[in-house]
């Protein structure tokens, strides 16, 4: 029978099936310090081995460099934790833990990846089946080497039309949110996304495309296999033959997206309340923040580059830029992107998760304002102000103005 | 059969909402203080062993910090009932060995309801008027996992070894 991807990924990784449960194995398992700092004491009162230390990577990415006095003490206990892990792989430092994931060579389409942390499923841009778990779950596969979950229904996602200049992953995600998000009809869904368009999105976009199906309520994401997944598999030296699902294989249900014709913005209190960024001129912000695992990739920080070069950061308006890994960094520095967002008058900061679980450097005080690439906006979660959710050209042109501006207006 | 008092809330209440940040503590009465502190400052002083939450769409949405299930149980409440769930969250709930189930369309009770409840049946009800609610029955691997206690609990019992 003709079947989908996530079906045939399911089947490849099936122990058993237990009732109407599978119990799936997995091929990765990430950890990072504030979740993982939580696993300890519950780790060493389980009292058992790992199944598979080679299959953890553990990162060390929100408390980094730590803020608070009470923060380096949990981020060092972490490390300690990490380093008794004989064999794990451990990346610390090296930027935010699904970044570091995906640049990986291990780690590649039709696998099985799970992670303590609801944005893991950003990794499957790449072609295979993943998500986040809480720390119970995770104890339970970091001992047994698998986990538990019911089959979930799968949509077939299409993106069509042409992509104007400025539209990126994230407005994608907006118009995906716009159209599901209040309703929350395909809460849980599975989804394999086809991207059609002309000129399609860059892997980039790809990825903070499916960080922000958390946001969706999505179980996976999948962004099915192509040729731009192949180029970004063969630079890290991955050739694995991408799985694809059957021609024919029949979906629960399916959903057509056409690509926004201008920059959309999420406006608080949650990430599916969207407008159009040319509506929200009237929005004045504190600050602008190109950063997290949906919005501090190279393709983010170029975009904000392009857009501030040669011209001033608005009055008191804080442009705060975080790369995603240490990787990305390199890499704007040696295009010069840093320099041309230094010299605009941003501010750049080191590889962490800063201010998006409003847990570090650049979050926003009572009364404020800050337009963001991140992925969140709920009440309280960047600090006690309002956050706008948007592309890093929104972000960047509205870091010059001083309110909220579409970007093609800039250029 | 005991009765047990129900708490309505809405739509899309998130984990920001269900347990407030502030209150992520090593200190479990400190936790247990922010126990749905961001929909009801009144309900987190009042909430007594027992109660049932009655939620919405979308219940338990946000972030995966699994302590915002852990205050459920160190609450002491009976079930979690709503019309859908943010996966995380409900697999955390699950985890912990919290009871909690789905039901569609609306549900007939006022908060404050005094109301039955037969978990393994699928089915809640007013003891005086007999108005009811059914609700999708957990499955039987869920229930298992309940019935342990929990998905630790449950490793040496239900899972024999690893992989
Ligand atoms: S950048 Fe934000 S969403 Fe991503 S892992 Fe860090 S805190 Fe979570």
């Amino acid at each position: 029978m003709a079947q989908t991807l996530i079906d045939k990924i399911l089947a490849s990784h099936l122990l058993r099936q237990e009732d109407d449960h599978l119990l799936i194995v997995y091929d990765h398992l990430l950890l990072h310090d504030a979740t993982g700092a939580l696993l300890i004491k519950p780790f060493k009162n389980l009292g058992k081995p790992l199944a598979h230390p080679e299959k953890i990577l553990a990162a060390a990415d929100h408390f980094v460099p730590p803020a608070t006095a009470e923060r380096a003490e949990i981020l060092q206990q972490y490390l300690d934790f990490t380093t008794e892990l004989t064999g794990i792989r451990r990346k610390p430092f090296q930027g935010i833990c699904h970044q570091i994931l995906v640049e990986d060579g291990s780690v590649g389409p039709g696998q099985f990846i799970i992670g303590a942390d609801s944005h893991t499923i950003m990794a499957g841009a790449l072609g295979s089946m993943a998500c986040g778990l809480g720390s119970t779950d995770i104890l339970f596969s970091m001992v047994t080497g698998y986990t538990w979950l019911p089959r979930p229904p799968v949509c077939k996602l299409e993106l069509t039309g042409n992509r104007a200049p400025f539209i990126r992953g994230k407005d994608v995600a907006l118009a995906i949110l716009t159209e599901i998000g209040g309703t929350r009809d395909l809460a849980d869904y599975a989804f394999e996304c086809v991207d059609h368009t002309n000129d399609q999105l860059s892997m980039d976009s790809r990825f903070s495309l499916a960080c922000m199906a958390a946001e969706m309520g999505a179980s996976f994401f999948i962004i099915i296999p192509d040729a731009i997944t192949t180029n970004f598999l063969a630079q890290k030296g991955n050739t694995t033959k991408p799985l694809l699902p059957d021609a024919d294989a029949t979906y629960d249900t399916t959903l057509t997206i056409a690509m926004p014709e201008q920059s959309l913005v999420s406006v608080p209190p949650a990430p599916w309340e969207v407008e159009k960024a040319s509506d929200l001129g009237h929005i004045k912000i504190n600050q602008a923040f190109v950063g997290s695992c949906t919005g501090g990739r190279l393709e983010d920080i170029a975009d904000t580059a392009a857009i501030v070069r040669g011209q001033k950061v608005a009055e008191n308006v804080r442009l705060v830029v975080i790369p995603a890994s240490q990787n990305i960094y390199l890499q704007a520095i040696r295009a010069g992107y840093i320099e041309d967002i230094i010299m605009a008058g941003g501010i750049v900061d080191a590889p962490s998760c800063g201010p998006c679980g409003g847990i570090d450097k650049g979050i926003i005080g009572i009364g404020q304002t800050m337009i963001a690439t991140s992925n969140r906006n709920f009440p309280g979660r960047t600090g006690p102000g309002d956050t706008y959710l948007a592309s890093a050209p929104v972000v960047a042109a509205s870091a010059l103005t001083g309110v909220i501006t579409d970007p093609r207006v800039i250029n | 059969m005991t009765t047990h008092q129900a708490y309505i809330i809405g739509d899309n209440i998130c984990t920001d909402l269900i347990h407030p940040p502030d209150y992520f503590s090593l200190d479990k009465n400190r936790r247990k203080k922010g126990f749905l502190r961001g929909v009801s400052a009144t309900w987190a002083d009042t909430i007594q062993p027992g109660a049932i939450i009655i939620g919405g769409e979308n219940f338990g949405c946000g972030s995966s910090r699994e302590v915002t299930a852990q205050v459920f149980h160190d609450r002491g409440v009976k079930i979690v009932l709503a019309r859908s769930f943010a996966r995380i969250f409900y697999r955390n709930m699950v985890n912990l060995g919290i009871p909690v189930c789905r039901f569609r369309g609306d549900h007939p009770w006022q908060h404050g309801t005094e109301i039955t409840v037969d978990y393994d049946a699928g089915a809640c009800q007013i003891k005086t008027d007999q108005a009811s609610l059914t609700y999708e029955p957990p499955s039987s691997f869920v229930k298992h996992l309940v019935a342990c206690g929990g998905l630790l609990p449950a490793i040496d019992i239900l899972f024999s070894h690893a992989v």
